[in-house]
């Protein structure tokens, strides 16, 4: 099987950083903010592979620096140091997504990334209609038909099982669960290499989590899509990711098969985790 | 020694840095089309939203030997091109015309002239309003990053979102066109009708926006192409049937203004935005009454 993402000591920190930051911050220490110069270290030497097809999860508490590393692979947050090399599956020659200056690292998002944020407001426009939202990622991709656009939309919102007959509704009239929906047609719009989902089912109550992440495995099962899954839900990222990053005060601690982490947590953060959600 | 009022002021009014910073700004804008290059708009002696941003740049590129003409609205007569007519000769005593042809630069404001330039002619435009992202994105600073980015997808979705509240491609002015196949440019001093005229043409186009303190150019054989959707294309103002009510032409801009009679009543009727065309037309032999 070949990769499509591999990242490589990547690093994100926000302050200038001290020589006494490498040992007063990590999981070791409990704390990603070096006490001595205030840096918050978010990620550190983050590495590990993507294979095409497969579905990544990456799960943590809060500030453990998960978010951060999907900001940087949707390449909306610039990395410090380290490789982000993405190999398309068309041909074997890899790039690397940080050395990307801005007007190409939007064409690739628009093209190869898709991403459902955990807030509905930050991936959609809340003043266009839901059919307008979804249809930006055909216009980007130099759809020029109007009636072409909303047949691929009405499918699109058909496939995420939301009515095509609300296509110009706005999206403020949509509950929580239907929003995440319309966020994932959106990213599905351009058939994305890969598909980035941040904290997906968080806010949302437990059926219609259930409907989400059943949409999702269905999508992933259809296209065969490749999904970095971010989340602190250990449950979720069981439903859906087949091999595992666990993260704690910026850096990855563990990883391996998603059922083997539950299984035999190795790390003892990783088995609090495990605990706490059996 | 007696000084007149125009030995007072420097050949076209600005000081020669101002003028030589437009003319760096200006060719800034002529390498990079569509392109809005921010300058240090001056104040001058007319209120910001009259045509500041188009003087200065008459004002910086004019030279002795330059013929004049300006326009408001089509028209030589209107009141703001009477105007700024009389503030650019006074301080620099340049020959002024109202013949499109004999002209060498022209200022205007909201109109191309009907006869086609030539190579040899500049054309300034006085610009309201300059960012056509202002619609989508209101903050300036991120509308330029989507600038420098050519993320121009929000504004598709404006149009798009356009054709069906609307059921067509309803924005009246301030039509968005793609100049050079990179910037979007917002052409907010013209009607849809002169749009199409921008593209491929012989002359030099500049933008000036004093209000907003910027400056953009077309250069000529540049193409721009309106924003439009194949099964909804872009589409001019122009009606069958109607005509100027002078020179009887129909295919020029038309405005439309009440005539009354007398008793009370009156009608609508249209003439020619460009009054010089009109009269030429009136006086030709072509013209059927």
């Amino acid at each position: 099987m070949t990769w499509l993402l591999q990242v490589v000591d990547l690093h994100k920190r926000y302050g200038p950083g001290c020589p006494a930051c490498a040992e007063l911050t990590g999981p070791r220490q409990g704390r990603s903010q070096c006490p001595r110069c205030g840096t918050v270290h978010a990620c550190v030497a983050a590495n590990f592979s993507l294979q095409a097809g497969e579905v990544l999860g990456i799960v943590g508490e809060s500030g453990s620096g998960k978010s951060t590393l999907l900001q940087m692979v949707n390449l909306s947050l610039p990395a410090d140091q380290g490789q982000i090399l993405y190999q398309p599956p068309e041909s074997g020659a890899a790039v690397d997504l940080c050395q990307m200056n801005g007007y190409s690292a939007r064409h690739f998002r628009n093209d190869r990334l898709g991403i459902v944020h955990q807030r509905p407001e930050l991936g959609l426009n809340m003043h266009f209609s839901v059919g307008g939202n979804v249809a930006e990622k055909l216009l980007l991709a130099e759809w020029r038909h109007v009636g072409r656009i909303r047949a691929r939309t009405s499918e699109l919102m058909r496939q995420t099982e939301l009515p095509p007959e609300r296509i110009d509704d706005e999206p403020h009239t949509f509950s929580g669960g239907m929003l995440q929906r319309v966020q994932i047609a959106k990213a599905l719009a351009s058939r994305p290499s890969l598909l980035l989902l941040d904290e997906v089912t968080s806010g949302l109550d437990l059926s219609v989590q259930a409907r989400v992440l059943d949409l999702i495995r269905r999508i992933q099962w259809e296209e065969q899509i490749t999904m970095l899954l971010v989340s602190h839900d250990l449950g979720v990222i069981r439903q859906l990711a087949r091999r595992t990053i666990v993260m704690k005060n910026g850096q990855i601690v563990e990883s391996g098969l998603t059922d083997q982490i539950m299984e035999d947590p190795q790390h003892p953060y990783t088995q609090l985790l495990v605990s706490s959600a059996l | 020694m007696q000084q007149t009022n125009e030995q007072l002021y420097n050949f076209g009014l600005l000081d020669e840095d101002a003028k030589r910073e437009i003319r760096r700004s200006l060719l800034k804008a002529v390498a990079i089309p569509g392109h809005q290059i921010p300058f240090a708009s001056r104040d001058l002696p007319i209120a910001r939203g009259w045509g500041t941003g188009g003087l200065q740049i008459t004002l910086a590129i004019i030279t002795p030997e330059d013929c004049l003409k300006v326009i408001d609205q089509g028209d030589d007569a209107g009141v703001n091109a009477v105007n700024l007519r009389r503030l650019i000769t006074q301080t620099t005593g340049v020959a002024t015309t109202v013949d499109s042809c004999a002209a060498s630069l022209i200022q205007t404001r909201h109109r191309i002239p009907e006869e086609p330039l030539r190579a040899d002619q500049i054309l300034v435009l006085q610009v309201p309003m300059v960012d056509p992202l202002r619609w989508v994105e209101p903050n300036l600073e991120r509308a330029t990053v989507m600038h420098g980015e050519a993320d121009y997808g929000r504004m598709w979705v404006y149009m798009y979102e356009s054709v069906v509240r609307a059921g067509d491609l309803r924005i009246a002015s301030q039509y968005p066109v793609m100049v050079n196949g990179r910037y979007m440019m917002d052409t907010t001093p013209i009607p849809r009708w002169d749009v199409p005229r921008l593209d491929m043409a012989e002359t030099l186009f500049l933008f000036g926006a004093g209000r907003e303190k910027r400056i953009y150019a077309v250069p000529p054989h540049t193409p721009v192409v309106p924003l439009q959707f194949e099964d909804y294309p872009f589409r001019t103002e122009y009606q069958a049937g109607q005509r100027c009510v002078r020179c009887g032409a129909e295919q020029t801009f038309l405005t439309s203004h009440f005539v009354p009679d007398g008793a009370g009543a009156g009608q609508w009727v249209t003439s020619c935005s460009d009054s010089s065309f009109c009269d030429k037309r009136l006086a030709s032999a072509e013209v059927q009454p």
